[in-house]
């Protein structure tokens, strides 16, 4: 086959998508090199799914051109990528074990093997006793993992994974991360999209993000960092806080003791402490820190111009999904 | 086929198929045959069997219980003179007699029979029925009008055998110039059988295919399934396999039909529907046959077609009513013509309709059932219902396609379109 280790695994150029007056992809370009977990990022709405499905050729582009492991996106070589999509379905009535292997037929596997191997993913993640009951008796969390395993049965070399981790308890989805990463050791590459950037930020290699129809954003993680050029200042002190509203070229979030400065490129962090210090300010802490991802992120989503409630929606997002993980020690302690 | 479509088609069908109200409604049709061949049987062969009498009081003369007792010998009808006093000479006066000690009149007979003293004139027999004397109260009946007629014969000075000769029973022989043009009465049963047959089988794997499409939207499979498999595979699988369990069923019952035929017992359904001919002594043209199963196997392709092009449509339960209904309009319709192609399978209009891709499905079998259908008529709507299907799939392949994908509200005519554009 045409395909060489040095191709990209997924090739987008030019891709436009539009349904209705709404465009839902603008001029997307991208590409995932093979062996990487890939992180696509974006809030709601922003066209990480339809991209996705366009990969897939599930949906056609208006323009562009789609390329999946070096080709034109075929039958063939769609049974090499596993997709678990958002809404993620199974016949409620059908058994698990008999589900499972009617997935993996479909992937191209026969019967045999495609029996064999879910019943060793079925006991890999502790659902070996339910494989011969109806998917209906199961509960929700149990019926995302085995909706895991069809997403993964047949070894594709290519996983695209649309929110994979969402609504599970904290004990499974570190198992499945645990498989992704497993998996990425095995040559798998890897491409998931997520709200939750702290998840990005934990297993990817890669990121790209997605706002408003455009890609924002996209490369390793170091690159995007060091990219970005942007440093972040934190300050904790006591005293008057008067002088944080007159800091050229920053904007500050105060939380009352403690400061977030955001300094413009190129500018010096030493001004801050300065200015604190010639206010008469008792400085505890001062720390230049590098943007976090998700930082990054609202920065890069604001300057194309996004509208504020978008990024508003973002924001809470994501610090909903923060307090959340705050909250999960004490879920893994009740079990 | 590749490995994708079969995949589907046997998913498709063995859930189907080892669903238990498959095995419910595949037993219960047989079950029905057998209820429908053996119990009238049974009944009347019970009712034949108990011989039945009947008490006479002959007031006009001699000679009529004679008459009555030879007549209906062959029904298994006794035939006893009663002797009664001289003032019983009314119905009237019976029912009084009878009233007063109903115990011994049921002992004695199941009814009492009167002839007036003025039979040979205008007097009427009467009679009063003790019990129920089911289908041999029409043999008893007819019996007693013959002995009055006898009676009046031969007071007219007819001798004995110039009076059987006038009474004798006068039948009119009817035969066709060309008998092998001609079908006995039963295949018109035969072809209304074919078209309820057929009509059911379509509307209920037809919706079955709708459902199993919009099942697959409304629990999200769709998604993964379109990863991985095209449209049209999808659409080829799920049909083929449901077709393929409507088989299933139409062969099992073939089976039993054929059994329950090989024993002769059509035959008695034959009697029963009052064809003269029986099934098991003629010659049965298979062809026709070959003709239902092929438009069955023809029109459920056509069918199905449209039915999972609606099914892609569908968003809800609350929509298949109003989605669907049109749809089997195609299929309703034959049912309420088919006594007119029954009756004349041959006029113009209806040779037009039933060659009608939308319609020949279901009567086309009937036409081949009740008459000899010209070979460019079967012909001609075979090619037009291949046309159809063709066109069916191609249009309800391109709904499909983007249906499937879509939720929230069921589409527009306009949107229709444009799905087909887009498709």
């Amino acid at each position: 086959m045409a395909t060489s280790p040095a191709d990209p695994v997924v090739r987008l150029r030019g891709v436009n998508k539009a349904f209705g007056s709404n465009q839902a992809v603008r001029d997307l370009d991208f590409e995932l090199p093979r062996g990487t977990v890939c992180g696509l990022l974006g809030p709601n709405g922003a066209g990480k799914t339809t991209a996705i499905r366009i990969m897939l050729d599930i949906l056609g582009p208006d323009s562009g051109t789609v390329e999946l492991l070096g080709e034109p996106v075929s039958a063939d070589v769609r049974e090499k990528v596993g997709y678990l999509p958002e809404e993620r379905g199974m016949y409620q009535k059908m058994k698990v074990g008999e589900q499972l292997t009617f997935f993996g037929e479909i992937k191209g596997m026969s019967h045999g093997d495609a029996r064999r191997e879910s019943m060793r993913w079925l006991e890999r993640l502790e659902l070996d006793d339910r494989a011969d009951d109806r998917v209906d008796s199961l509960s929700k969390g149990m019926q995302q993992k085995v909706q895991f395993i069809a997403t993964i049965l047949h070894d594709p070399e290519l996983l695209i994974l649309d929110e994979p981790f969402s609504g599970l308890d904290p004990i499974n989805s570190e198992l499945l991360r645990e498989i992704v990463v497993e998996r990425k050791e095995t040559g798998t590459t890897v491409l998931f999209s997520t709200h939750m950037i702290d998840d990005a930020e934990r297993i990817c290699d890669r990121v790209c993000m997605i706002a408003g129809a455009r890609k924002v954003l996209d490369g390793t993680l170091v690159d995007v960092r060091a990219e970005s050029g942007r440093k972040d200042v934190i300050l904790v002190f006591d005293g008057d806080r008067d002088f944080l509203g007159s800091l050229p070229d920053a904007s500050v979030i105060d939380h009352g003791r403690r400061a977030e400065v955001r300094l413009r490129e190129g500018a010096d962090p030493q001004e801050v402490l300065r200015a604190a210090v010639s206010a008469g300010a008792r400085v505890e802490k001062f720390e230049i820190a590098e943007p976090s991802l998700r930082e990054i992120f609202l920065e890069r989503a604001g300057a194309r111009g996004l509208p504020a409630t978008e990024l508003e929606a973002a924001r809470a997002q994501a610090e909903a999904q923060a307090a959340a993980r705050m909250a999960e020690p004490a879920g893994e302690e009740a079990r | 086929m590749n490995h994708r479509v079969m995949a589907i088609l046997r998913r498709e069908y063995l859930q189907r198929v080892r669903n238990k109200w498959f095995l419910f409604a595949t037993l219960i049709v047989p079950m029905l045959m057998l209820g429908a061949t053996f119990l009238p049987a049974i009944i009347a062969e019970r009712g034949e069997s108990r011989p039945m009498t009947i008490a006479v009081i002959d007031r006009s003369g001699d000679g009529l219980v004679d008459r009555l007792s030879s007549v209906l010998a062959e029904d298994d009808v006794v035939v006893k003179p009663y002797r009664a006093g001289e003032n019983m000479q009314t119905m009237n006066d019976v029912r009084a007699m009878l009233s007063e000690d109903l115990e011994s009149a049921r002992e004695t007979a199941e009814a009492f029979l009167l002839f007036p003293a003025d039979a040979a004139t205008f007097g009427e027999p009467s009679m009063i029925t003790v019990t129920d004397l089911g289908f041999r109260e029409r043999s008893i009946r007819r019996a007693a009008q013959d002995a009055v007629q006898w009676l009046r014969a031969r007071n007219a000075g007819l001798d004995p055998a110039a009076a059987d000769a006038l009474l004798a029973d006068v039948d009119v022989q009817v035969e066709p110039v060309d008998p092998e043009a001609a079908r006995s009465e039963i295949f018109q049963f035969v072809g209304f059988a074919f078209a309820m047959i057929l009509y059911l089988m379509f509307l209920v794997y037809g919706q079955m295919v709708a459902r199993g499409v919009l099942e697959e939207k409304t629990s999200d499979i769709v998604e993964i399934l379109v990863s991985s498999v095209r449209p049209w595979e999808m659409m080829l699988g799920k049909i083929i396999g449901i077709g393929a369990v409507g088989l299933t069923q139409v062969g099992i019952w073939a089976v039993v039909a054929y059994t329950l035929a090989q024993f002769g017992l059509m035959g008695r359904v034959g009697d029963m529907i009052g064809a003269t001919a029986d099934l098991a002594q003629m010659a049965f043209p298979w062809s026709i046959l070959v003709f239902a199963f092929l438009f069955f196997v023809l029109g459920y392709l056509m069918y199905s077609a449209v039915f999972a092009g609606a099914g892609a449509m569908l968003t809800s339960e609350q929509d298949i009513q109003q989605v669907l209904v049109p749809v089997m309009m195609p299929i309703v319709f034959p049912i309420l013509i088919v006594t007119q192609v029954i009756t004349t399978p041959n006029r113009t209009w209806i040779v037009a309709t039933s060659m009608f891709p939308l319609f020949s499905p279901i009567l086309m079998p009937v036409r081949n059932a009740v008459t000899n259908v010209p070979v460019w008529q079967n012909a001609g709507s075979i090619v037009l219902l291949v046309l159809a299907i063709w066109l069916a799939a191609w249009i309800a392949g391109k709904i499909y396609r983007v249906g499937i994908l879509m939720k929230g509200k069921r589409p527009s005519i306009p949107e229709l379109m444009r799905w087909m554009r887009h498709g």
